[in-house]
C-alpha cells in the first residue's frame, strides 16, 4: 500500500512536470491554433540557463528566474521574427518552421554548452527527505509538487478571472469578436505564446536538479507534452493539467506494474484516447460552429 | 617477390624476438629493414548524435596513439574520422566506402554496441582489422569475426570484478536489488550478477528493468526502495547511471544501502554526477588516471599535454585501439590484414592497466577491471580526484565458454 | 516517357558518376524511395505523417528476415523480398489509415483533423520503436538484426543475377525506383489523380462534387506505406543487417525533411529532396559536427520564402533562364498548401 502511495507521489509529481510543459503548448494550439515543434527547445534551454547561471552566482532561485527570463526573451524574438510571417500558412508549414528552429536551437545548445551531460545541484535547504507520516519523501520533489501547483493555480486565476484570460478565451472562439472590440489580436498572441514558453523554461528550471541537462531532453519533453495534450484535449487549460496528471500518474504505477513497459504506456493511453473520444478527455468548453 | 620472402623472414624474426621479451619492445624493426607501407588507420565514431559526447573523446584518443606513436614505431600511418552519426546504418555504409574506394583496411571504434557490431560485421566481409571499445559480449561472444579484437573487459569480468570483491568486503550484505536496462547488454550483466551472487551466497531479492530512453526513475526506486535491499546494483550506463545515482541519492537510497555500478564510463561522467553524489558509492571501472603502471605514467603527461586534463577511460580507449592496430603492423611488419591478425592475436605488451594481452581464441583482451569507490569530498585532493582504487583483477571466461566460434 | 520519367532515368544514370561512391548512390535512391511515398501523402492527400519511419522499419524487418529464413522455391529471391517489404508496408499502413484517416474528417474543424492525424502516426512510430527494440528475438533488438545475406535476383529457371557487386545492386535499386517512379507518374495524370488535387485544394468541394474523400486518402497512405516498406526491404539488403535506427522516430523525421526539402510540386522534388539531404548529411557531418544547424536554417528558409521547395527553386530557375517557355506553375495556394501543379505537363 505504501508502495502505491509512493508510487501516486511520484506519478503527481512526474504529472505537475508535464502539466507546465503541455500547457503552454496548448495555448498557444487554442489560441493560435499554432503546432510549436519547438515548445520542447524551451524546456530544454530552461534547464542549460539555470546551470550556467548556477555556476556563475551559486544560486538557484536566482538561476532560475534568469533562465526564465531569458528564454522568454528568446520566445519574443522568435515569436516576432519567425512565428509572425507564417501564421497565416497550413498547420503543416508551422510544424516544419518550429522543427527546423528545434534542430538549431538543440545544435546550439551543443555548440555552447558540449553534447555532455551537464549537472545542477540541489539547493541546500531543499535536500534530503521529509517525512511525512509513515514514509519519507524528497523535499526537493515535494517542492516541485507545490510550485508547480502554485503556478496553476495562478494561471487559473489569470485565465478565468481576468481580462486577458477572458481574451485569451475569446480569441479562441472566435478572432474577429476580438478584433472587433478594438484588441490588438497581434500583441495577445505575443503575450500568449512568451507565456507559453516561461512556463516551459520554467519547468526545464525545475527539473535539472534531477535530472541534470542534456541536448535531448527537449525532444523528450515535447513528445511528452503531446501525449498530454491528446490525452487531455487539444487547447484546453484543464485537460491540459487532468492528461498531465493522468500520464504522470499511469506512467508511475506502470513501473510497478510493467518495468520496462512504462514508456509505452502514455502512448497507449493516447492512442486509446484518439480512437475513443478524440477530442480528448476534457475539451474546450464548445466552440459553437467555429 | 623476393621482396616478400624477405618481409616474411623479418616478421619470423621480429615475432620470436617479441614473444621472448614478452613487452612491446617492437622498436626492433630499425631503420635499415623495409618498413611496411604507409597505410590509413579510420577511426569510425559517433560524432554526432546522442552519443556525440563518447564519440569526440575516443577519436582523439586515437588521432594521439597515431600521432604519436607512429613515427615512434617507424610506421607511416595517416589517420581518418568517419562520423558514423550515430547509426549503425550510415556507419556500415561509410565503413563500407572506406575499404572500396579508398583501400583502408584498419578501422577502429564503436562507442555504441549495435555500431561495433555492425561494423564488425562489414569489415570483416571485406578482409579488414577492427578494434573496438564496444561493450556488446556477442563481439567477442557468439557474434565474433576473424577481424575483430575488444580492448575493455566484457560483462563478465565486470560483474566479477565488483560483485565478487563487494561480496568479501561486506559480507553481511546479502540482499541485492538490481536495477537494469531493457536489453542485450543488461541482461547479460543480470545475469552475470545473478550467477555471482548464487556462488556467494547472497540473494537478488528484486530486478526493475527500465527502458533504454528512461530518465525519471523515481517509480523505479521506490520499488527498490520497497524491497529493503542491503545492496543496490545499477547495471545501465552513462547518461542513466548519472541520472539513476543522483535520484537514488534524493530518495535516501545511499543511506539505508550500499550502492554499486558495475559499469560505469570513468572520470567525464564522475565529473558529471558530482563528488557529493558519488561519495561513498562502489563503482567498476575500465580504467583510472590514477593507476600505478609504467605505461600509465607515460600516458597521463601525454595527454595532460594534448589536451590539458588528466585522460577519460574514453580517451585512453580511443588510444589502445588505434594502438593495438599500429603494434600489430609494426609487428607484423606488413599491412597485410590476415598478417596483422596474425601478429595480434597473442600480443602482450604493457598497457595503462599494467600487462595485458590478446587472447588468439576470443581477440578478446586480457586485462584488469577495477573497482572503484567514491571520496568524499573533504579527502579529494584535486578537482578530478574523486574515487579511490579498492581492488583490480582480470576475469574472462574460459574461450571454450564464449560462444565464439568464428576464428 | 514524361518528363518526369526521364529526369528520373537520366539521374539514376548519372548519380553514381556524381555521387561521392556508388554505396551512397544507392543509398540515395532507396530513400527517395520512401520520400516519394511521404511526397505523395503531403503532395496529394495533403496530410502530414510522422510515421512513415514504421512502415520503413517494417519493410526492412519483412526484407531483412525473409533473406535470413526464407528457403524453398520462394526462398533467396530479391524480388520477393522488396515486395514482401513493400506488402507489409502497405498492410500496416492500411491498419493505421483505417483509424487515422477518419479522424481527420471527424476533426477537422480548425486545423484539429490534420494535427491530430499528424499525432497518431507520431503514436504509431513510438510504439512500432518500442516492439521492435522488446521484440529481441525477432529484431535483434538494440543489437539490430545481423548477418542479413544479399539474396539473387531470381526470374525462375535458371536465370539468376547475383547482386553483391556494389553496381549490380544499384542497378536491381534503380529497377525497382523506376518502376515505382512510371507508376506514380502515370497515378497522378490520372482521374484519380485530378480527384487527390480537387481533394487537397478543396476538401469541401471535392466532398460537395461527390469524391469519397476519405477513401482517397486511405488509399494514398496505403501506397506510402508500400513504398516505405519496399525502401526498407531494399535497406536491409543493401546494409546486410537491419538497425534498430532503421524503425526510430528520427527515420520518420528525416522521411519528413527530405520531403519537405525537395517540395511537393513535382515527383522530382523527392529524388532533389533526398540526395540533396544525404548528400550534404555525408559532406557536412565530416567537416562540422554542428551541421544539423545549417539543415535547421535550411527548414525554415525554405518555409519562409520557397514553400514549394528545391523543386520550385530550381524550377525559377529554369524559367529565369527561358522565359519563353513559361511552364504551369501555380501560385501557392492561400492556404500555405504547396501550389505547383504535379508534373510539368509540358
Amino acid at each position: 500500500m505504501q508502495l502505491y502511495m509512493s508510487q501516486l507521489l511520484n506519478g503527481i509529481g512526474l504529472g505537475m512536470i508535464y502539466f507546465l510543459v503541455a500547457v503552454g503548448l496548448t495555448l498557444v494550439f487554442g489560441v493560435m491554433r499554432f503546432v510549436n515543434f519547438a515548445h520542447g527547445a524551451f524546456y530544454l534551454l530552461g534547464a542549460y540557463g539555470t546551470f550556467t547561471v548556477m555556476q556563475v552566482t551559486g544560486s538557484f532561485v536566482l538561476a532560475v528566474a534568469a533562465a526564465v527570463a531569458a528564454v522568454a526573451l528568446l520566445a519574443l524574438v522568435m515569436e516576432r521574427a519567425v512565428l509572425a510571417r507564417i501564421y497565416a500558412l497550413a498547420p503543416t508549414y508551422h510544424i516544419l518552421a518550429t522543427f527546423g528552429v528545434t534542430l538549431i536551437l538543440e545544435e546550439a545548445v551543443k555548440l555552447l554548452w558540449s553534447p555532455a551531460p551537464q549537472r545542477v545541484a540541489t539547493p541546500e535547504m531543499l535536500r534530503g527527505l521529509t517525512q511525512m507520516g509513515p514514509f519519507a519523501y524528497p523535499t526537493y520533489r515535494l517542492t516541485i509538487i507545490a510550485v508547480a501547483a502554485l503556478c496553476a493555480l495562478g494561471l487559473w486565476y489569470l485565465l478565468e478571472r481576468t481580462r486577458y484570460g477572458a481574451l485569451v478565451r475569446g480569441g479562441a472562439e472566435s478572432r474577429e469578436v476580438v478584433s472587433l472590440l478594438g484588441i490588438d489580436v497581434r500583441r495577445l498572441f505575443t503575450v500568449n505564446f512568451v507565456l507559453g514558453a516561461a512556463l516551459a523554461a520554467f519547468a526545464g528550471a525545475l527539473v535539472s536538479p534531477i535530472r541534470g541537462a542534456d541536448p535531448g531532453m527537449g525532444t523528450e519533453a515535447l513528445a511528452v507534452a503531446f501525449v498530454v495534450c491528446v490525452v487531455g484535449g487539444l487547447g484546453s487549460f484543464s485537460g491540459a493539467l487532468a492528461g498531465a496528471l493522468a500520464v504522470g500518474i499511469l506512467q508511475s504505477l506502470a513501473t510497478s506494474l510493467w518495468g520496462a513497459g512504462a514508456g509505452l504506456v502514455a502512448y497507449i493511453a493516447m492512442a486509446l484516447v484518439l480512437l475513443v473520444r478524440p477530442e480528448g478527455l476534457m475539451p474546450r468548453a464548445s466552440r459553437g460552429a467555429a | 617477390m623476393s621482396m616478400s620472402v624477405s618481409r616474411r623472414k623479418i616478421l619470423r624474426l621480429g615475432g620470436a624476438a617479441a614473444a621472448a621479451t614478452a613487452t612491446y619492445g617492437l622498436r626492433l624493426a630499425g631503420p635499415a629493414q623495409a618498413a611496411p607501407d604507409a597505410f590509413t588507420l579510420c577511426g569510425t565514431w559517433e560524432m554526432t548524435g546522442s552519443l556525440a559526447n563518447t564519440g569526440l573523446l575516443c577519436d582523439r584518443g586515437s588521432r594521439l596513439a597515431v600521432e604519436t606513436l607512429a613515427p615512434k614505431l617507424g610506421l607511416k600511418a595517416t589517420y581518418v574520422t568517419v562520423d558514423t552519426e550515430g547509426d549503425p546504418g550510415k556507419a556500415v555504409r561509410k565503413a563500407g566506402e572506406q575499404m572500396s574506394q579508398r583501400g583502408t583496411r584498419f578501422f577502429v571504434g564503436g562507442a555504441s554496441s549495435a555500431i561495433a557490431l555492425a561494423v564488425s560485421k562489414e569489415v570483416n566481409k571485406a578482409g579488414g582489422v577492427y578494434v573496438t571499445t564496444g561493450g556488446a559480449d556477442e563481439l567477442t561472444g557468439s557474434e565474433c569475426t576473424k577481424a575483430t579484437f575488444r580492448w575493455p573487459v566484457a560483462t563478465f569480468g565486470a560483474v566479477e570484478q565488483t560483485v565478487r570483491p563487494l561480496r568479501q568486503r561486506l559480507p553481511n550484505a546479502k540482499r541485492w536489488y538490481t536495477l537494469t536496462p531493457k536489453y542485450v547488454f543488461g541482461e547479460a550483466l543480470l545475469r552475470n550478477v545473478r550467477r555471482v551472487l548464487g556462488e556467494t551466497g547472497a540473494e537478488l531479492v528484486g530486478n526493475a528493468y527500465h527502458g533504454l530512453g528512461d530518465r525519471e526513475f523515481s517509480g523505479y526506486l521506490t520499488e527498490a526502495q520497497a524491497a529493503r535491499p542491503d545492496v543496490l546494483c545499477l547495471l545501465s550506463f552513462s547518461g542513466q547511471t548519472a541520472d539513476t545515482l543522483r535520484q537514488a541519492v534524493d530518495f535516501g537510497l545511499k543511506t539505508s544501502t550500499t550502492v554499486l555500478v558495475v559499469w560505469s564510463a570513468g572520470l567525464d561522467q564522475y565529473r558529471a554526477i558530482g563528488a557529493d553524489v558519488l561519495d561513498g558509492v562502489y563503482l567498476g571501472a575500465q580504467y583510472w588516471h590514477e593507476l600505478d603502471t609504467p605505461q600509465n605514467s607515460e600516458l597521463v603527461p601525454l595527454f595532460r599535454k594534448a589536451f590539458g586534463g588528466p585522460p577519460t577511460y574514453s580517451e585512453i580507449s580511443g588510444y589502445m585501439l588505434a594502438r593495438l592496430i599500429l603494434e600489430g603492423v609494426a609487428k607484423a611488419q606488413s599491412t597485410d590484414s590476415r598478417q596483422v591478425i596474425g601478429a595480434l592475436e597473442g600480443l602482450r605488451y604493457e598497457g595503462p592497466t599494467g600487462p595485458e594481452e590478446v587472447r588468439a581464441a576470443d581477440h578478446q583482451c586480457l586485462k584488469n577491471y577495477y573497482l572503484l569507490k567514491g571520496k568524499p569530498a573533504k579527502a579529494m585532493r584535486s578537482p578530478d580526484d574523486f574515487v579511490e582504487i579498492l581492488s583490480a583483477g582480470k576475469s574472462f571466461p574460459p574461450p571454450a565458454e564464449t560462444g565464439c566460434k568464428a576464428i | 516517357m514524361t518528363p518526369v520519367v526521364l529526369t528520373y532515368a537520366a539521374a539514376v544514370i548519372a548519380l553514381p558518376v556524381v555521387a561521392p561512391s556508388v554505396p551512397l548512390a544507392t543509398e540515395i535512391l532507396i530513400f527517395a524511395l520512401a520520400t516519394l511515398g511521404c511526397h505523395l501523402l503531403l503532395g496529394y492527400g495533403g496530410l502530414l505523417s510522422f510515421g512513415q519511419g514504421a512502415f520503413f522499419g517494417l519493410g526492412a524487418y519483412a526484407g531483412g528476415l525473409y533473406a535470413l529464413y526464407g528457403s524453398g522455391p520462394w526462398g533467396a529471391n530479391a524480388i520477393i523480398c522488396v515486395l514482401g517489404g513493400t506488402m507489409v508496408g502497405a498492410v500496416a499502413a492500411a491498419l493505421v489509415g483505417l483509424v487515422a484517416i477518419r479522424r481527420v474528417g471527424a476533426g477537422n474543424r480548425g486545423h484539429g483533423g490534420a494535427v491530430a492525424f499528424l499525432m497518431l502516426t507520431f503514436a504509431v512510430a513510438q510504439v512500432a520503436y518500442f516492439a521492435a527494440y522488446n521484440m529481441t528475438g525477432v529484431t535483434g533488438g538494440e543489437n539490430g538484426l545481423l548477418d542479413v545475406p544479399r539474396p539473387p535476383v531470381s526470374l525462375g529457371g535458371a536465370a539468376r543475377f547475383n547482386l553483391d557487386a556494389p553496381l549490380a545492386f544499384y542497378a536491381f535499386v534503380a529497377g525497382v525506383l523506376m518502376l515505382a517512379v512510371a507508376l506514380l507518374d502515370r497515378l497522378v495524370r490520372s482521374t484519380a489523380g485530378r480527384a487527390l488535387i480537387a481533394i487537397r485544394e478543396n476538401e469541401g468541394r471535392a466532398a460537395a462534387v461527390g469524391y469519397d474523400v476519405a477513401r482517397f486518402r486511405l488509399s494514398v497512405f496505403t501506397l506510402s506505406g508500400g513504398l516505405a516498406g519496399c525502401a526498407g526491404a531494399l535497406y536491409a539488403i543493401f546494409l546486410g543487417l537491419v538497425p534498430l535506427s532503421a524503425i526510430d522516430v528520427m527515420q520518420s523525421e528525416r522521411i519528413v525533411v527530405m520531403t519537405v526539402l525537395g517540395g511537393t510540386g513535382s515527383l522530382i522534388g523527392a529524388l532533389l529532396g533526398t540526395a540533396s539531404f544525404i548528400m550534404a548529411a555525408d559532406a557536412l557531418s565530416n567537416i562540422w559536427p554542428h551541421w544539423p544547424l545549417v539543415l535547421g536554417v535550411g527548414i525554415v528558409l525554405i518555409v519562409f520564402f520557397a514553400r514549394g521547395g528545391l523543386w520550385s527553386i530550381g524550377a525559377g530557375l529554369v524559367q529565369g533562364l527561358a522565359p519563353g517557355r513559361a511552364s504551369r506553375r501555380g501560385k501557392p495556394a492561400p492556404d500555405g498548401t504547396i501550389g505547383l501543379q504535379p508534373g510539368a505537363r509540358s
